[in-house]
């Protein structure tokens, strides 16, 4: 819900407040298993009330491959209102003689800010028709309200829910004890997941590191590295 | 003069939170839930379409509150008595009301019952409009629907429906044409070029001893509805204090329902203090018919309801039967108690035989001629209303209906009901307050309140127990049914509401599996309603709407999360509405119904189930005063669908005025 680089890509509406040009990169490794885990690369460009996104993602290994690209734009409505939309396409590609899945698909997302303190999101990820492709895409529907308590600490919630799993409802702070420093924490109920996380900024890098746990598979981790063209 | 100062000051201030209603969104989400509450019951689905069509036909035509007497403001069929009463006093008391928003201010009224009001009411009074020359005003719509995939691949018409409203007005006289064709069926399915329904009707209205006059096609309703009511069914929301305003109506035929209504006329008189209204029709119905029995008499075997004639024997029972009825009511007020009679009789063409009837039809009429009498009354001694009806047909059979509403203070009402249905009380045009939805075989017993517990916090809740004497639909056994229902509503401010509805049913079933004798078991299910209603700013309204439901014998149950968006682009000048939907339910019995936005004099309420998402995109354009365009096209995929894996529907709206 706090507007940023990669939450840029979480909600396009959030993209009109990016303050300058950035590119990121980031490695998430899903239970230690380098097998499991995604690149991802992605820059924005601020415009006049509006911003622009490109983001590419690699998840997987040699026998099990799937290549993500997203081009992405926000753009503030009014004073209180931002959307945001974004053209995905998708590449799967397994071993053996399957065949290659390639889609195109679509996300939007909305954030109103309802208040100096609270602001509300909402996101949804492919609402396009079934019959429109050959392979299935799931689809979800996220809505959240973040919450800023004071100049150092900002709590937010949200609830998702996708054709392929049941709700999962997720809350997270951040707490800044300095002021180039971020503490983080969240909780999903999916597999009961408590995620951990630092951020410094040494301007004109931003440099993230992440956790999470699951109940039953372990310990994933998360790094990203964020340039700022100021 | 001091309330007149207070007056000004609290229209000045509403006027500026005026632009939150968006006058588009004709039906608010109070009215939407009781149209799901509706859509609930299989059998009455249609009520849900006549409830948004009421709707549709109020907004178009407000009641004019400035000017309006108590019977007008009945119009407003959604207010109690209460409600109703409170409204004319004020406005008797305190002469114009200048913005709709004052009506929160009018006892028995809140903020968010003004906001349902305000798209249905007008400010004009008939003065402005009585130095106006007579003017035509006419109207048509015609609506275009297609689905895939298509119901019947196998009827003899196109998969596709289409319907075609005109409406004219002019002064005291207005008239209709309706005509409509079910997908499947064929548009001229006889030898003349005549759509398979037809229904029309004029209409003038009087404000001296003559009140109504209507040739054609009409509905009616007589006091409680129990001997005649060919709309709504009264009092099937369990936490909404309203819906139980009784009186006396006779209106034009503009549903699509191809069975239940009137064709002949219709007179409505009023005399002082009395009223009296008196009706007669001729009508061709659908029904099945048989020889069984007599090969020399020709018989009414069942009753065809559905309207729809795709299939060799529905196309056989069309028109089968001719029904005439006719009938007198009475009413007339002394003070506060308003007392009404009705003596009507229906006959068909061909008896009805019940010769050899399995143990739940042994009730069931039988014969040529059905009489039904009626006597009521209404009683509001100040914050007391009370109110009955008695009913007996010329089975003997009885109905009764005894009910009272307390209005203790502003922030409390209580509304109570007993309600008893004979088994065989038949009444071919009635559907009496709290029956079933067969009209007989019940003894009920309803209750609810509603109290303002704080500042903007509402608390509701209702329950409605019932029990049925005699075998029903899918139990061999008497039964009893029971519903209960608790409504928490938060209203912050004009922009934004939450509300929180967590509901029970219970009945009792056959089992499927049981040989002989059938058992039963409770059937028990329970519904937990998250919403949250926002106005960012006037263009834009959105919804956020979670469902849990739980089928409590068989352990599975089904979770719905939408959301809706409506946006007014004032700059084309458009609307945009859009939905998506993400569904998870274990099987039919966890299906969760959500109401949709659709074409004007339109309804959809899609029973959603299985794992998958619902989702639809609807552009109302109007490219000048006189027209408007609306284009819906809705689409899912369900891994539970009847009608296949992936659905679609696209339907097509014009409507011009002139």
């Amino acid at each position: 819900m706090k507007p940023g680089f990669w939450s840029s890509f979480h909600n396009q509406s959030l993209l009109p407040f990016n303050p300058s040009a950035a590119a990121g990169i980031n490695y998430h490794n899903r239970f230690g298993i380098s097998e499991l885990a995604t690149k991802t690369a992605a820059i924005v460009v601020p415009l006049e009330n509006a911003g622009l996104g490109l983001i590419y993602s690699h998840f997987g290994y040699r026998d099990l491959a799937r290549h993500s690209a997203g081009l992405a734009c926000g753009l503030r409505l009014s004073e209180k209102i931002s959307g945001g939309i974004q053209a995905d396409f998708f590449a799967e590609k397994t071993a053996g003689e399957y065949r290659e899945r390639r889609s195109l698909s679509f996300e939007a997302g909305l954030h109103i800010r309802l208040s100096e303190q609270a602001s509300l999101g909402i996101h949804v990820f492919n609402p396009v028709p079934e019959a429109l492709r050959h392979d299935r895409l799931p689809s979800s529907l996220r809505v959240g309200a973040g919450l800023i308590l004071s100049s150092e600490l900002k709590v937010s919630a949200e609830t998702e829910m996708s054709t392929e799993g049941g709700p999962d409802i997720r809350a997270g702070f951040e707490y800044d004890p300095a002021r180039n420093m971020s503490l983080r924490g969240g909780f999903s109920s999916t597999g009961n997941c408590f995620c951990f996380g630092v951020g410094y900024e040494l301007k004109p890098v931003q440099i993230d590191l992440g956790f999470s746990t699951h109940d039953r598979l372990g310990i994933s981790t998360a790094v990203s590295l964020m340039f700022s063209f100021r | 003069m001091r309330r007149m100062k207070a007056r000004v000051i609290i229209s000045v201030l509403l006027i500026s939170v005026r632009a939150v209603y968006p006058q588009e969104d004709k039906i608010p989400g109070v009215i939407t839930e009781i149209a799901e509450e509706l859509s609930e019951y299989n059998t009455d689905a249609d009520a849900a379409g006549e409830y948004a069509l009421r709707l549709f036909e109020l907004s178009e035509k407000p009641v004019r509150i400035n000017t309006a007497d108590e019977q007008e403001l009945s119009r407003l069929f959604f207010l109690t008595d209460f409600q109703v009463k409170a409204l004319a006093d004020y406005v008797r008391e305190t002469g114009t009301v200048y913005t709709v928003y004052e009506i929160a201010a009018v006892p028995g009224f809140s903020a968010s019952l003004a906001r349902m009001v305000s798209p249905f009411v007008s400010l004009t009074d008939d003065k402005q409009e009585t130095g106006k020359p007579l003017r035509l005003r006419n109207n048509i719509l015609t609506n275009f629907t297609v689905r895939h995939p298509a119901a019947d691949t196998s009827a003899p018409g196109g998969s596709w429906k289409m319907l075609t409203r005109y409406r004219f007005s002019a002064g005291q006289f207005s008239g209709n044409i309706t005509t409509e064709k079910d997908a499947g069926e064929k548009l001229f399915p006889g030898k003349k070029p005549v759509p398979d329904f037809l229904s029309g009707s004029l209409l003038w209205e009087g404000k001296g001893f003559v009140r109504k006059v209507i040739v054609g096609d009409f509905g009616a309703r007589y006091g409680l509805g129990t001997g005649i009511n060919t709309g709504l069914r009264m009092g099937l929301s369990l936490t909404q204090t309203g819906y139980l305003s009784g009186g006396d109506d006779i209106r034009p035929y503009t549903s699509t329902d191809e069975n239940l209504f009137f064709r002949g006329a219709a007179v409505q008189l009023r005399g002082g203090k009395t009223g009296m209204s008196i009706f007669w029709s001729r009508n061709r119905i659908d029904a099945s018919t048989d020889t069984t029995g007599n090969p020399e008499q020709v018989s009414i075997k069942t009753f065809q309801r559905t309207g729809l004639h795709t299939t060799a024997s529905s196309l056989a029972s069309k028109d089968a039967v001719t029904e005439t009825s006719y009938g007198i009511s009475l009413t007339t007020d002394i003070k506060s108690l308003r007392l009404n009679l009705l003596w009507s009789q229906n006959s068909f063409s061909i008896p009805v035989m019940n010769n050899d009837p399995s143990l739940r039809e042994l009730y069931d009429f039988s014969g040529r001629i059905n009489q039904i009498a009626t006597a009521g009354y209404r009683y509001m001694p100040g914050k007391l209303l009370l109110y009955g009806e008695i009913a007996f047909n010329s089975e003997k059979r009885k109905a009764f209906v005894q009910g009272l509403s307390f209005r203790p203070s502003d922030r409390l009402s209580i509304n109570m009901a007993y309600s008893h249905y004979d088994p065989g009380f038949t009444s071919f045009h009635g559907k009496g307050l709290f029956s079933s939805s067969s009209g007989d075989n019940s003894r009920g017993l309803f209750g609810n309140f509603t109290f303002e517990a704080a500042r903007h916090l509402f608390l509701s809740a209702g329950v409605d127990l019932k029990s049925h004497p005699w075998l029903r639909y899918r139990c061999s056994a008497p039964s009893y049914t029971a519903r209960r229902e608790l409504r928490l509503s938060y209203l912050p401010s004009e922009r934004m509401s939450f509300e929180a509805v967590y509901s029970q049913r219970q009945s009792m079933n056959d089992r499927s599996e049981s040989n002989g004798v059938k058992k039963q078991y409770d059937f028990k299910t329970s519904l937990l309603k998250l919403s949250f209603r926002y106005l960012p700013s006037e263009n834009l309204t959105l919804t956020t709407r979670i469902d849990r439901k739980w089928v409590i014998h068989s352990g599975s149950g089904g979770i719905t999360m939408l959301q809706d968006v409506s946006w007014r682009i004032r700059a084309l000048p458009a609307t945009v509405w859009f939905r998506h939907c993400i569904v998870r339910t274990g099987d039919w019995d966890s299906r969760i119904y959500a109401y949709e936005n659709d074409l004007v004099h339109s309804f959809s309420i899609p029973a959603l189930w299985g794992h998958g998402s619902r989702s639809y995109v609807m552009v109302s354009v109007k490219p000048s005063e006189y027209s408007d365009i609306r284009i819906k096209f809705a689409f899912g995929n369900s891994s539970g669908s009847k009608e296949g894996k992936n659905t679609g529907e696209l339907k097509i709206q014009a409507r011009v005025r002139f």
